[in-house]
């Protein structure tokens, strides 16, 4: 999988644990070791293996959330996250752009915000606006060509009138600038 | 009335291209149906039952006569030649070509209009009352507030892709006329006991299937606040709204479920959070909004120039029982001495009621740059207004409207029933809700002349969607689909000002036949038991529902066997 970010597209160098349930049984799954690099895991594993993923301090480490995850919980873990990565069940559900929003803004997560499932061109620069800075588009929509235009989309507006978690200067602000500019000419 | 700045014009402009592009794949088999139906939404485009459906923002009704001439000519060259005008104080094409609908949209962007959330899961248009700004009963004109929270929503980046769609109307008088309370958010300018301006807030009113009257959640916000309240308010319906059930998923549903108090607690103690943030509007940013909407240029008449006014126009009226009834009839009050707001009916006999065509659009267009300072208002009753009418020039607007068919004198009576576009144009309809209008018109025109009958709203509806505001009506109608055949099921007793209420079932849906005697059993009922001065709804609070059952489906049996 391609990866849409700051950096232009790259791929894809997280590797994602399943889901726990869908492990073995939790007794075994908490004795085998993690994989090495970084890793990406779920709500529910990070809740059954917390201890392990954080061991060894230079490894990088994400979560996953998904749209009904309490991710309120892991607001402690912020700090040693470099990655939190939301999924859009279907292209429709705006929830993770509330989440997003409130870890960038209001508890001021620095790391990667990737979004992962439903996501789509049209969406993106919503998304960034949001606080997202990484993207991973749907399969239909990795090829080049599609990836390029999927850059595009990110540059489809100049203005816009809300401040959001992304530090471009909203429309109400550029008015104000413009309103003492004048008073002070 | 407010005009665009460079950034707004940039928006409008760069949503065009997006909307162009959006459309070029589509139709290049690069988006998916589902995909494109999200985006086109946004814009105001349907794909209806005939060809697709585009419905052009007019925010909180307000145009200026350039733009309606705009108006006009969309609907000759991209139209059959005509347009509807909405209950949410928008305009309907229901002819245009996909193909054409970006080159209607740049058109539009030249006058600084736009389809922006016209429909989809978002912010939609903000409504207000018709007589903002002119109204002797206002407290402060809602218009500027209007235009912010227009700006706040477009294009939001966080609720964009809501559960449902959102509604919110404002009021600047505490006199409802812009049904606050049956909106997702209703705002009421209001004065604290300091003199401050602010807002009563409510949330959770509504139409459609599951009608609420919404619930006041503040008393008092002040007005630096507007927009970090209403962030909080949709961010916790962003989060919290139910997705799985399309029927369940407007934030009355959500407030019901939590309970007025949890919902409003959510939003306070979210609110906390964001109330001093860069979201605090500055008194130089409202004054910024206010200064956009300042007063038309009255010229107040000497009393010789009244008197003499007063005299002609008491002589037109003794000669001319038209024009008689229409100044009885379609004159408003206006707060400054020598001035009236005047409507135009869209409600003609036989008329589809809210269209126009380009003709009338163009000639109102014209009679406001000459008589009304070039300002239109769209009302939600689906008439047109004009706001700043000298008591002079009454005559020659009247005689001139009058050639239009735009000068029927029935504003707020029988005649002026809200309809929504039904199984002409719509999709989703069950009934032919237009044909039932125009058949109640062209029954009763006559009934109201001879018996006075005063104000009363019917509204109809052509499904249980209530986009023709049954619910409120007076006498509300909906129409169901019972085995294929059209029937039709009335309530009683609602109303969308400030005494909000959901009308009750009257009984069993009657046949579309039936309709027309339905209504004129009602109707005879409420002459024979009203009181001196009362109104149908008085009437109808008093007595209640038990006396027009029994004659509706006991007295008469035609209707009763349903
Ligand atoms: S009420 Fe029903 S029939 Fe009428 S416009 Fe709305 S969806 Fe269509």
């Amino acid at each position: 999988m391609k990866i849409l970010g700051p950096q232009g597209v790259t791929d894809n160098t997280w590797r994602s644990l399943p889901p726990g349930e869908q492990e073995t049984a939790p007794e075994i799954k908490r004795e085998a070791p993690l994989p090495d690099g970084d890793l990406l895991a779920p709500a529910d594993v990070w809740r059954t293996r917390r201890d392990a993923l954080l061991a060894h301090p230079g490894r990088r480490l994400g979560l996953l959330l998904h749209v009904d995850d309490p991710w309120e919980e892991f607001l402690p873990l912020l700090p040693r996250l470099a990655l939190i990565a939301l999924n859009f069940p279907a292209f429709n559900d705006g929830r993770p752009f509330s989440t997003a929003r409130l870890l960038r803004e209001r508890h001021a997560f620095r790391g990667e915000l990737r979004a992962v499932g439903d996501v789509r061109r049209d969406q993106l620069f919503f998304m960034r606006r949001c606080g997202f800075d990484a993207f991973c588009l749907v399969p239909e929509q990795q090829s080049p060509q599609a990836l390029e235009q999927a850059l595009s989309a990110l540059r489809e507006f100049s203005v816009h009138y809300q401040s959001a978690a992304n530090s471009s200067t909203d429309i109400f602000q550029l008015r104000r600038d413009h309103a003492a500019l004048k008073t002070a000419k | 009335m407010y005009h665009y700045d460079q950034y707004d014009e940039t928006l409008v402009r760069e949503r065009v291209e997006q909307f162009r592009e959006q459309t070029r794949r589509f139709l290049a088999g690069e988006l998916s149906d589902e995909e494109f139906k999200a985006l086109r939404l946004r814009n105001g485009l349907y794909l209806q039952r005939h060809a697709p459906m585009l419905r052009v923002a007019i925010p909180y009704g307000l145009l200026n006569a350039t733009q309606l001439g705009m108006l006009a000519h969309i609907a000759r060259r991209y139209d059959r030649g005509s347009g509807h005008f909405s209950t949410r104080q928008n305009i309907q094409y229901n002819w245009p070509r996909l193909e054409e609908v970006p080159d209607i949209l740049a058109e539009l962007a030249t006058v600084q209009m736009h389809a922006i959330q016209t429909s989809g899961n978002c912010i939609r248009n903000i409504t207000t009352d018709h007589l903002a700004g002119i109204a002797p009963d206002e407290v402060a004109d809602p218009r500027p507030y209007c235009e912010l929270i227009r700006q706040w929503s477009t294009l939001h980046p966080e609720f964009s892709f809501l559960p449902r769609k959102f509604k919110i109307a404002v009021s600047g008088s505490p006199h409802d006329r812009a049904a606050l309370q049956v909106h997702d958010i209703g705002l009421c300018l209001v004065r604290n006991a300091r003199g401050g301006i602010g807002f009563r807030v409510l949330v959770g009113g509504g139409q459609g299937r599951t009608p609420c009257i919404g619930v006041f959640i503040r008393e008092f916000l002040e007005q630096r606040h507007l927009l970090s309240y209403l962030e909080a308010i949709l961010r916790v319906y962003n989060l919290h709204g139910r997705r799985d059930n399309i029927f369940k998923a407007r934030i009355k549903i959500l407030m019901r479920h939590l309970g007025a108090e949890e919902f409003t607690r959510q939003v306070e103690s979210e609110w906390k959070h964001i109330r001093d943030s860069v979201l605090t509007l500055k008194p130089a940013d409202i004054e910024r909004f206010q200064a956009c909407f300042p007063e038309a240029p009255y010229a107040e008449p000497t009393d010789e120039v009244n008197t003499r006014v007063e005299a002609d126009c008491r002589n037109l009226r003794e000669r001319n029982p038209h024009f008689a009834a229409w100044m009885k009839n379609s004159i408003v009050a206006h707060k400054t001495p020598g001035y009236n707001a005047v409507y135009i009916s869209l409600k003609a006999p036989g008329q589809v009621p809210g269209d126009a065509s380009a003709e009338q659009m163009e000639v109102v267009a014209e009679l406001a740059e000459r008589y009304s300072a070039g300002e239109i208002r769209v009302t939600h009753s689906q008439n047109l207004l004009l706001g700043h009418v000298r008591r002079a020039d009454l005559p020659a607007l009247w005689a001139a409207l009058d050639k239009q068919q735009l000068a029927t004198p029935n504003i707020g009576l029988l005649g002026d029933i809200i309809c929504c576009p039904g199984l002409d144009y719509c999709s989703l309809a069950n009934t032919a809700s237009i044909s039932v209008a125009n058949n109640i018109q062209e029954h009763f025109e006559q009934m109201d002349y001879l018996h006075d009958l005063g104000e009363l709203r019917i509204n109809i509806s052509g499904c249980m969607n209530a986009c023709g505001h049954h619910h409120v009506g007076h006498i509300g109608i909906l129409g169901v689909d019972k085995r294929g055949q059209e029937f039709y099921q009335f309530t009683l007793g609602g109303s969308s000002r400030e005494d909000a209420a959901l009308g009750d079932r009257l009984g069993p849906a009657v046949s579309k036949q039936q309709v027309v005697e339905v209504v004129q059993h009602i109707l005879k009922l409420y002459l024979e038991l009203r009181e001196p001065g009362e109104l149908f709804l008085d009437t109808y609070r008093r007595i209640g529902l038990q006396p027009f059952k029994q004659r509706v489906y006991e007295d008469s049996r035609a209707t009763g066997s349903h």
